[in-house]
């Protein structure tokens, strides 16, 4: 049995998996590159990107050196030529993508010989993610987005089909405080799925239909549209009435925090479900979750995130380090059936020394 | 005091005259409205501190949450105390569980209404005897340590780590400065909270929180100590939370605050509506806590003609002190505003700055004026700099200013070095010290030049102030009428913090000050 | 010309290289201070460095007066300036290209977004009156421009550039070390993504620590840091709409 991350990941058969951050310097790229060697051994064909990437060999935020991506023979990668020209990867062009990156033409490569290093750039949208997923479908085993910065876009699930989530010391100064913040975002990010198929099927269409979509206790249909959410939101504030016997509300796009502070709250709703398309449409913070629960307020999800694990990176930036085991341990109880590692840690290391055999 | 130049107190009493029906119309709108920064003050005066995980402080938390609700007219007070009343738990407890999300205090069932301010009311008596407190701490350590000789030197230290800011105000109290600003990171006043905890880091200053001006505190206590005199703090009430900076700083025992009932709709694009009320609650707060407030009329000067527009400033003046009374400050306690800004090209430029130095200082002679420097004609040349602020040190000391706000030679280039500071210290103090006595030497020629500046300023201040007699202040400010800037009445930021109170409003607060000051309505 | 090779300042003969620092440290005046402020000026490249003042300023702080002779010249006749953006066009040639390759007026939509309120980077790009000797984006003809001005909630963003059908949308953001605003940033974007809007707008960030890099890593369309003037910012928008069309 496959152990360490690229087992977590082997065992729910996905093919294409997101790497999240947390906040930046959560640990990111460790993970990613973990993975790649992970597979790597075990023979698994990659197509990797970096979703966000772009520049020069130093992080555009602190101008320390980025670290390096190895890329195992065999692989597909996603770069732009120039930084493929500073990496040291021998590879051969399978695909121009048509789109330009500071560093120039954006390319689908295969590595050849024995692989190497390149900084991985060019794609920087949902958009053009689906793109390159459509490609290396059918192509590669395993396709593998490393994430930017803390953006979550890459985890949508029409777009991947699990997610391993990077956090660490930089999300807070005390072990507790980590594994708060943690928690929280990982239960906006799993919110459980909408389990009535037919109220599933119904909210399917009122995504398509209108940005917010109220659901009468009377069976009733109240479709608010609107340019956007946010038109569409305005429209209920200032008729908030239409929350009256609701059963269910449905958004196609985003939920915010104002939704639920200006109408929802005051407007006393109750014992009602919040659909939303998946996770990554969820930008709520701690209170208004919390007080979600208080209200029986249900927040589902029609396509639900896989989260696959987590890692834990002990070290920030800013701070002291953490303790990696309080931190691991800490997580690990608080979200139960989830995979936790300190990549670096003496833990994992240990493992995974006995199981790619003492490599450097 | 010798009238150096003669003053037509006729005009004067005019101008006085219509400043007071001009702000008895503000203050209408005053009393019928509160906005959500009083209301947070209030939850601040009752002792209710932290924030919530994101850091959004527990004040705005509870107060945003009445207001969706569309019961803030009752005054957050009211809710506290019910929240009080139904859990029989503390403030602070309360406000914890609020902000973890437990329980949303509009939930609660209302209970009896005398009761509930029964029980707030004590809890407010405390949050007043506290302000006392320092009051009178203050002045004890003010007579053992009496601050030195006027004009006062007043710098500034902006690091944005405020524990850099103590070693340069450290060094520049050794060099000889009175007073220290810390200026508040770039555009704090328009975030609609105030942070907590000591910050190190922040852009063209520090942020205004309540353990800063501790920390900032206790080491001018210190440094005042070994140089023998009391050290004065100064800090912003100004921007969006302008009266909950008034009572962290009445609490910490601050000297002096930047306060001007119309800085911030011009310079900020605050709402007027909102600041008038956020200015009265926030004077009344300084003037229980004997703070000196400092008024902001010299900005006008950087976006017009300091030439063109003097008389705006002195009209400004004239409704700054209104307002002031009408909360209850003590003319002792008005630091007015005005600054050396006229284009030092100008043949004889440094006589229409005596006249209007003058001017001022004899209209408010109780007044400890505020005057600030050249930094609108100041341009990377540090050498030209020193010599042009060694000029308004002059210009200071020879017309008797109270606050002399020192100028440094590399304004619009950085936030002081060290170095700087001590330059323009030694500069002044040079200055001051070699001319002391000037202004008791001096008596202006009757007709000449400097008469016949300041009269003039004076009359089109008296005309500009009953002009806006005739269309309310509100409109005065929509037509641009000070430093050329317009605001509409329903413009700007913050509108939707202005709340009208009901019929059941309650502040302990506002009710106590008024009695404590001797306001009657 | 040849004199121009080794070229050093001027004080009272040519190339004598003399200068005048001043600076202050961390010690007390005296003669230990002293000697560390002359070595540091050897090290800034002086010979015959003289300390000629020297004193406390408070709090353990001294100050200096430094005349040396500076030992470097520069190569006076090979300066060539850099110019910043390879491509940047004129205010008249950025209209003329909208007129013949966009055929209609294009709108941009800017703001200082979150707890930002440095509404000045912005208004020198959108403001009629500009920065350096350039028009703001106002002032063109054929760009209209929405300013939303500081603090704007990224949801009210979004919703203003919907609503007015905008080309562009322009924040600019003061980044700080902690990174609070990269936060803000990333939550507009994936905002965006979450409403299935991202491709519909030409996304691009300014301020004085944005980099274009940091601006892709981000997830938007452009970055712009200091010395940016307004033309460069209208270059970059006409030239990639006419791309995305």
């Amino acid at each position: 049995m496959k152990k360490g991350l690229i087992g977590d990941i082997s065992r729910e058969k996905v093919k294409s998996v997101a790497i999240i951050g947390l906040a930046k310097n959560a640990g990111k790229t460790v993970t990613f590159n973990t993975i790649v060697e992970e597979a790597a051994q075990e023979g698994i064909s990659l197509g990797l990107l970096s979703y966000g990437r772009d520049g020069e060999l130093v992080d555009s935020v602190t101008l320390q050196e980025k670290p390096k991506i190895f890329i195992p023979p065999g692989t597909l990668f996603v770069t732009a030529q120039r930084a493929l020209e500073k990496g040291s990867v021998p590879a051969e062009k399978v695909l121009e993508t048509g789109y330009f990156s500071v560093m120039g033409e954006v390319n689908v490569y295969r590595a050849l010989d024995r692989g190497g290093y390149a900084e991985l750039v060019g794609i920087n949208s949902t958009s053009r993610l689906q793109r390159i997923k459509d490609y290396l479908q059918g192509r590669v085993d395993l396709m593998l987005v490393d994430g930017a910065l803390d953006r979550r876009s890459s985890a949508v699930p029409t777009l991947t089909d699990g997610v391993i989530v990077a956090t660490g010391a930089v999300l807070g100064n005390t072990e507790d405080f980590v594994i708060f913040r943690t928690v929280n975002e990982l239960q906006k990010l799993t919110l459980p799925q909408v389990t009535d198929s037919r109220l599933k099927e119904m909210a399917r269409e009122a995504m398509e239909a209108a940005s917010i979509t109220i659901i009468k206790r009377s069976g009733e249909l109240e479709k608010v549209k609107g340019l956007s959410t946010f038109q569409a939101q305005e429209k209920i504030f200032k008729n908030r009435y239409m929350l009256n016997d609701a059963s269910a509300i449905i958004f196609s796009g985003a939920l915010i925090d104002s939704f639920l502070e200006k109408a929802v709250f005051p407007e006393m709703v109750r014992d009602c479900k919040i659909l939303v398309r998946d996770g990554t449409r969820v930008f709520l913070n701690w209170r208004n979750m919390n007080l979600l629960k208080e209200y029986n307020l249900q927040l589902l999800v029609i396509n639900p995130v896989q989260v696959l694990g987590v890692t834990v990176n002990p070290t920030s930036p800013y701070s002291a380090p953490l303790d990696s085991q309080k931190l691991v341990l800490g997580l690990k109880k608080a979200l139960v059936r989830l995979p936790v590692y300190d990549l670096k840690g003496e833990g994992y290391q240990a493992k995974r020394g006995a199981f790619v055999g003492g490599k450097n | 005091m010798e009238e150096k130049i003669r003053i037509s107190w006729d005009v004067v009493d005019r101008c006085r005259q219509a400043a007071r029906s001009i702000t008895d119309d503000i203050m209408v709108h005053i009393h019928e409205n509160t906005t959500t920064t009083v209301e947070r003050t209030v939850l601040r005066l009752m002792g209710i501190e932290g924030s919530d995980e994101q850091g959004i402080p527990l004040a705005n938390v509870m107060v945003e949450q009445i207001n969706n609700s569309g019961l803030l007219g009752d005054g957050v007070a009211f809710w506290l105390g019910n929240a009080m009343q139904a859990t029989d738990e503390g403030p602070q407890k309360i406000a914890e569980q609020v902000g973890r999300g437990e329980f949303a205090l509009p939930d609660l069932p209302r209970q009896e209404p005398a009761i509930v301010r029964q029980k707030v009311a004590e809890v407010a008596e405390r949050g007043l005897e506290r302000i006392k407190k320092k009051r009178a701490e203050r002045e004890s350590l003010m007579k053992e340590l009496p601050p030195g000789p006027q004009p006062w030197l007043y710098v500034i230290v902006a690091t944005g780590n405020i524990y850099e800011d103590v070693k340069q105000a450290r060094a520049a109290v050794e060099k000889g400065a009175d007073i220290i600003a810390v200026i508040r990171s770039t555009a704090q006043s328009l975030l609609d909270y105030v942070p907590y905890g000591p910050t190190t880091e922040g852009f063209g200053g520090t942020y205004a929180t309540q353990e800063n001006f501790r920390i900032m505190r206790e080491a001018l206590d210190d440094g005042g100590r070994e140089a023998g005199r009391y050290i004065q703090l100064v800090n912003y009430s100004s921007g969006l939370c302008m009266p909950e900076i008034a009572a962290m700083g009445a609490v910490e025992r601050l000297d002096m605050m930047l306060n001007d009932s119309m800085y911030g709709i011009l310079f900020r694009d605050i709402n007027m509506k909102r600041t008038f009320i956020d200015q009265h609650f926030s004077r009344m707060i300084n003037a229980v806590a004997g703070i000196t407030i400092n008024t902001g009329e010299d900005n006008y000067l950087t976006t017009t003609d300091a030439l063109d527009e003097a008389h705006t400033v002195l009209a400004s003046q004239f409704i700054n002190e209104s307002l002031g009374f009408k909360s209850g400050l003590k003319t002792q306690q008005m630091g007015l505003g005005h600054a050396f800004e006229i284009d030092p090209d100008l043949e004889d430029g440094f006589l229409f700055e005596i006249a209007q130095a003058q001017l001022i200082r004899q209209i408010f002679p109780h007044a400890p004026i505020k005057y600030m420097p050249p930094t609108k004609y100041i341009t990377g040349d540090i050498f030209r700099a020193h010599l042009i602020n060694g000029m308004f040190n002059l210009a200071g000391v020879m017309t008797g200013q109270g606050i002399q706000l020192l100028g440094m030679l590399t304004e619009a280039i950085h936030t002081p070095f060290v170095q700087d500071r001590a330059l323009s210290i030694e500069n002044a103090r040079y200055i001051f010290n070699n001319a002391r006595d000037l202004q008791d030497e001096i008596m202006f020629v009757p007709y000449g030049r400097i008469q016949q500046r300041a009269d003039e300023v004076l009359l089109k201040a008296a005309s500009m102030l009953e002009s806006i007699t005739e269309k309310g202040l509100m409109q005065a400010i929509e037509d641009g009428m000070f430093a050329n800037i317009s605001r509409p009445q329903e413009g700007g930021k913050g509108l939707d913090g202005l709340v009208k109170k009901g019929e059941e409003y309650y502040n302990p607060f506002s009710d106590m000050f008024k009695e404590e000051l001797s306001i009657h309505e | 010309m040849n004199e121009l090779k080794e070229l050093r300042p001027y004080g009272d003969s040519f190339n004598d290289g003399k200068i005048q620092v001043s600076f202050s440290l961390p010690l007390d005046a005296g003669l230990e201070a002293q000697e560390v402020a002359r070595q540091l000026a050897y090290k800034m490249g002086l010979e015959e460095v003289n300390v000629v003042d020297m004193k406390n300023i408070g709090e353990g702080f001294s100050f200096f007066i430094i005349y040396g002779k500076l030992k470097y010249g520069v190569d006076a006749s090979q300066i060539r300036v850099a110019k910043a953006v390879s491509r940047s066009m004129s205010y008249y040639e950025i209209n003329d290209f909208i007129r013949e390759h966009i055929g209609r007026k294009i709108l941009v939509v800017g703001a200082c977004t979150g707890s930002d309120a440095h509404t000045v980077g912005l208004d020198a790009i959108m403001n009629m009156k500009g920065f350096a000797g350039e028009y703001g984006l106002e002032r063109y003809p054929e760009i209209k421009t929405v300013n939303m001005g500081s603090q704007v909630a990224n949801e009210d963003l979004i919703k203003k550039a919907m609503e007015v059908n905008a080309d562009a949308i322009l924040i600019s953001q003061v980044v700080t070390q902690k990174e609070a605003h990269i936060k803000n940033l990333t939550e507009f974007v994936d905002l965006l993504e979450a409403e299935g809007l991202r491709d519909r707008f030409l996304l691009i960030v300014g301020g004085p620590r944005i980099s274009h890099e940091l601006a892709l890593e981000l997830g938007f369309d452009a970055g712009f840091g200091q010395g940016t003037k307004p033309n460069d910012v209208a270059s970059y928008i006409v030239q990639n709409l006419v791309k995305k069309v």
